[in-house]
């Protein structure tokens, strides 16, 4: 999940629904995306566009001719376009990476799309991939699962799956790390002198929880 | 080695019993941190009130550090921490818990020194957890007319000028208010020390200290002296002080109110000492402005009446539940003859009706405990009419109200007789101290009045003179030490000799001596008017009479002494 303010979220809601009406919602995407990816990869550009002392026709002409078509690639779509030109006309350029992942999370949710990252302590096989894709898809009921795995060695063994804002740990540090919690609150000084305990694990139990 | 075994044994059966059940909790990721307070996107699933967990942060106990959802907002949440922020930075996870702030409660907690999540801070090593009786909701709702009953028990403070003037009863809001400096602490702690004679009788009062905003120095000593006086034992003290995050300092007071409802809720006694509520609203004012809320008047946010309304509403009194049993019935019955269970004060008017007419008895099966709370206010320049003052003495039940110009006369405790009121604690107050205490506010209102004349004593008529007299001697008489708390008869003695005018004519500089003999001579000659008062809480025309006649007996051995020693010292 990654985060996305209202503003920019209601950027992304109306170009969204505009991308909708002229059937061209997957090529919008990802057209802000690779614009997204041209901003972060230039640093300067982004600055000059979100800077205050700067005339917005000049910016214009800036943006106009950063993503015009060269080496036969070809430019932004009108729709695009226009919403770039928008957005340096009421100087909120700097939302574009946050109206990216708001439109990959509307874009997701409308074909069914669930995101999610695998955590393991060693890469995992291929049928294990696999296993957890359809596992995730019956959870959550959706169309496909796009699955980033991911390998540290820190978490010892199991797995960590995060999506859509929950987390399952069933990771070894975790489950050793809540034992160790447990077994603290057991309490020695319960124990007579002689080393016996008055076997009442019930209360132990309790104090446990 | 047996010892081995066995505790390889009980951890072995924690283990079997340990589940691995695996659960699915929301997360979130860490926007911004500081001061305490953390902004989270995502917990999609949070609930307001709820605890988080920063699982890459470990505290002094090696613990997560935990957080409270504080504010809900349409793209990320408001959190305040209850731990460091250290470890925390931008992208730390953050996980629900699907837990709401409890406290443990019960027994336990006795004679500790714990946090505000109740976690022991006074070396002493865990509570023991066979006398913990749970854990409780911090925040809980405060009990409903139905559940409550009017307040009738008296709670003693052992001061002369409050059990007299402004009686506190047990259920009762009493604030206590005065600038820095003026004993505000010294009454609360007083009135724990006295509360010690409540463990003899069958409705021993349980007290609990919350210190918030203090300095450490200062909650040391309170501690010290409490554990001098023998009243730890009795005591739980909630330690917030200065150096604590303004979100612990400011969830201290409802730990503490949860920790006194244990008491309240299982038919005991507890008082409750906020010290001080000024500095709990500026915690919470801190942790609002920084949660970017509105502010309101003096920067506090709007809901700052709010805050201690809701905490202070749970001081009450519990009704009592009653049952009439056979004459002869054993103790543990919980069944009336009727099978009906008669509720609060009518109904045991009812029930007693109806004992009489079975020949039966009545029984208190369930209720009538309470929690009595002292809040404590700092006033800036005897300013009462500030923001924070004015809602609390709102909220209360009556105020003490202390005066530096009283205090540095010389006149401890400071109190100002005339701003200070309780306004249902009389009903509380018993037939003893009534009988004695009668005049004693009218006299002293009296001599406030014309107290500014004084100076020119000589020129007045006869009766104002004697209105200034009587009142000088009162106010020398109402002086008392701190951690002097007296017992009820010999509150009821020492009253009696000034409202009663026996003392008028004793030099004011003997008043002191007078009160310290009186109390000596009544209790070694007459220990039958003593028992009396311990046993009733009145007195009858007869006593009234022996002790009229005591007090004028040890009036004229005193000043006889008195002449003899003069007479000494001439010779």
């Amino acid at each position: 999940m990654n985060y996305a303010s209202r503003k920019a979220r209601r950027y992304a809601e109306a170009l969204f629904s505009l991308a909708v009406d002229a059937e061209c919602v997957d090529a919008t995407v990802a057209e802000v995306a690779r614009v997204a990816d041209l901003f972060a990869a230039l640093p300067d550009l982004s600055a000059v566009l979100a800077h205050r002392r700067i005339p917005v026709d000049r910016k214009l002409a800036l943006l106009a001719s950063a993503t015009a078509g060269e080496d036969g690639a070809a430019g932004l779509s009108e729709l695009t376009s226009h919403f770039l030109r928008l957005l340096v006309e009421n100087r909120r350029v700097e939302l574009l990476p946050e109206i990216r992942h708001a439109l990959q999370d509307k874009l997701d949710q409308r074909q069914g799309v669930v995101r999610a990252t695998v955590t393991t302590a060693v890469p995992l096989l291929k049928a294990e991939r696999e296993m957890i894709e359809a596992k995730l898809g019956s959870l959550t009921g959706a169309q496909r699962v796009e699955l980033e795995a991911k390998v540290s060695k820190p978490i010892l063994g199991g797995v960590i799956l995060h999506f859509g804002g929950q987390v399952v740990d069933a990771s070894v540090r975790t489950y050793l790390q809540t034992m160790r919690e447990t077994l603290r609150r057991v309490r020695v000084s319960e124990f007579d002198h002689e080393g016996f305990l008055p076997l009442d694990t019930d209360k132990i139990r309790a104090a446990a929880r | 080695m047996a010892r081995k075994d066995e505790i390889s044994a009980v951890l072995r059966r924690e283990l079997e019993g340990y589940s691995k059940e695996i659960r699915m909790v929301g997360v979130g990721t860490v926007m911004e941190v500081g001061d305490g307070i953390c902004r989270v996107y995502g917990l999609e699933d949070a609930m307001a009130g709820e605890l988080v967990e920063f699982p890459s942060t470990r505290d002094e106990l090696g613990n997560p550090v935990r957080g409270l959802v504080f504010n809900l907002e349409e793209d990320n949440v408001g959190v305040v921490l209850l731990g460091s922020d250290r470890e925390i930075e931008e992208g730390s996870e953050v996980r629900t818990t699907g837990e709401i702030f409890q406290v443990p409660v019960g027994r336990a907690l006795l004679g500790r020194v714990v946090s505000p999540l109740g976690v022991p801070r006074d070396g002493k090593g865990p509570l023991v957890e066979s006398e913990v009786a749970g854990y409780q909701l911090v925040e809980q709702k405060a009990p409903g007319v139905v559940e409550r009953e009017p307040v009738t028990e008296p709670l003693k403070t052992g001061i002369k000028a409050i059990d007299t003037m402004i009686p506190i009863g047990r259920g009762q809001r009493e604030l206590i208010i005065g600038d820095r400096q003026t004993g505000k602490t010294a009454i609360a702690i007083d009135t724990i020390v006295n509360q010690r004679y409540t463990h003899q009788t069958d409705k021993p009062v349980y007290c609990i200290y919350v210190a918030i905003g203090q300095r450490q120095g200062t909650l040391k000593q309170v501690v010290a002296d409490l554990e001098q006086h023998g009243a730890l034992e009795y005591t739980i003290v909630v330690d917030a002080t200065a150096a604590t995050s303004p979100p612990l300092q400011y969830i201290a007071p409802y730990s503490g109110c949860a920790m006194g409802e244990y008491f309240r809720n299982n038919g005991m006694h507890a008082l409750i000492i906020f010290d001080d509520l000024s500095k709990h609203a500026v915690a919470y004012r801190a942790m609002a402005l920084l949660l970017r809320r509105p502010p309101g008047r003096e920067a506090y946010p709007g809901d700052v009446f709010n805050l201690h309304s809701r905490l202070l509403e749970r001081a009450a009194k519990m009704r009592s539940d009653y049952i009439v049993v056979a004459a002869e019935a054993a103790d543990d019955v919980t069944e009336g003859v009727d099978g009906r269970v008669y509720q609060g004060p009518p109904g045991k008017h009812e029930a007693e009706a109806k004992a009489q007419e079975i020949g039966g008895r009545v029984k208190r099966i369930s209720g009538g405990g309470s929690l009595t709370a002292l809040p404590i206010i700092e006033t800036q320049a005897n300013d009462i009419s500030a923001y924070i003052p004015t809602n609390v003495i709102s909220i209360t039940d009556g105020q003490i109200f202390l005066e530096q110009s009283l205090f540095n006369k010389g006149i401890r405790p400071a109190i100002n007789v005339g701003l200070s009121v309780s306004r249902v604690g009389s009903a509380a107050q018993t037939k003893a101290v009534k009988s004695v205490a009668r005049t004693l506010k009218l006299d002293m209102a009296r001599y406030n009045e014309l107290a500014a004349f004084a100076q020119f004593a000589s020129d007045l008529d006869k009766a104002t003179q004697a209105t200034l007299n009587r009142g000088q001697h009162l106010v020398e008489l109402l002086k008392q030490p701190q951690y002097g708390p007296l017992p009820e008869p010999d509150e009821v003695f020492v009253i009696y000799a000034g409202t009663s005018g026996l003392i008028d004519d004793l030099p004011l500089g003997q008043i002191g001596a007078f009160e310290v003999g009186l109390r000596s001579f009544m209790a070694e000659r007459y220990p039958d008017l003593v028992r009396e008062i311990n046993a009733t809480a009145q007195l009858g025309d007869d006593s009234m009479a022996k002790m009229k006649a005591a007090v004028g007996e040890f009036k004229a051995q005193f000043l006889a002494a008195q002449a003899a020693g003069q007479a000494d010292a001439a010779g």
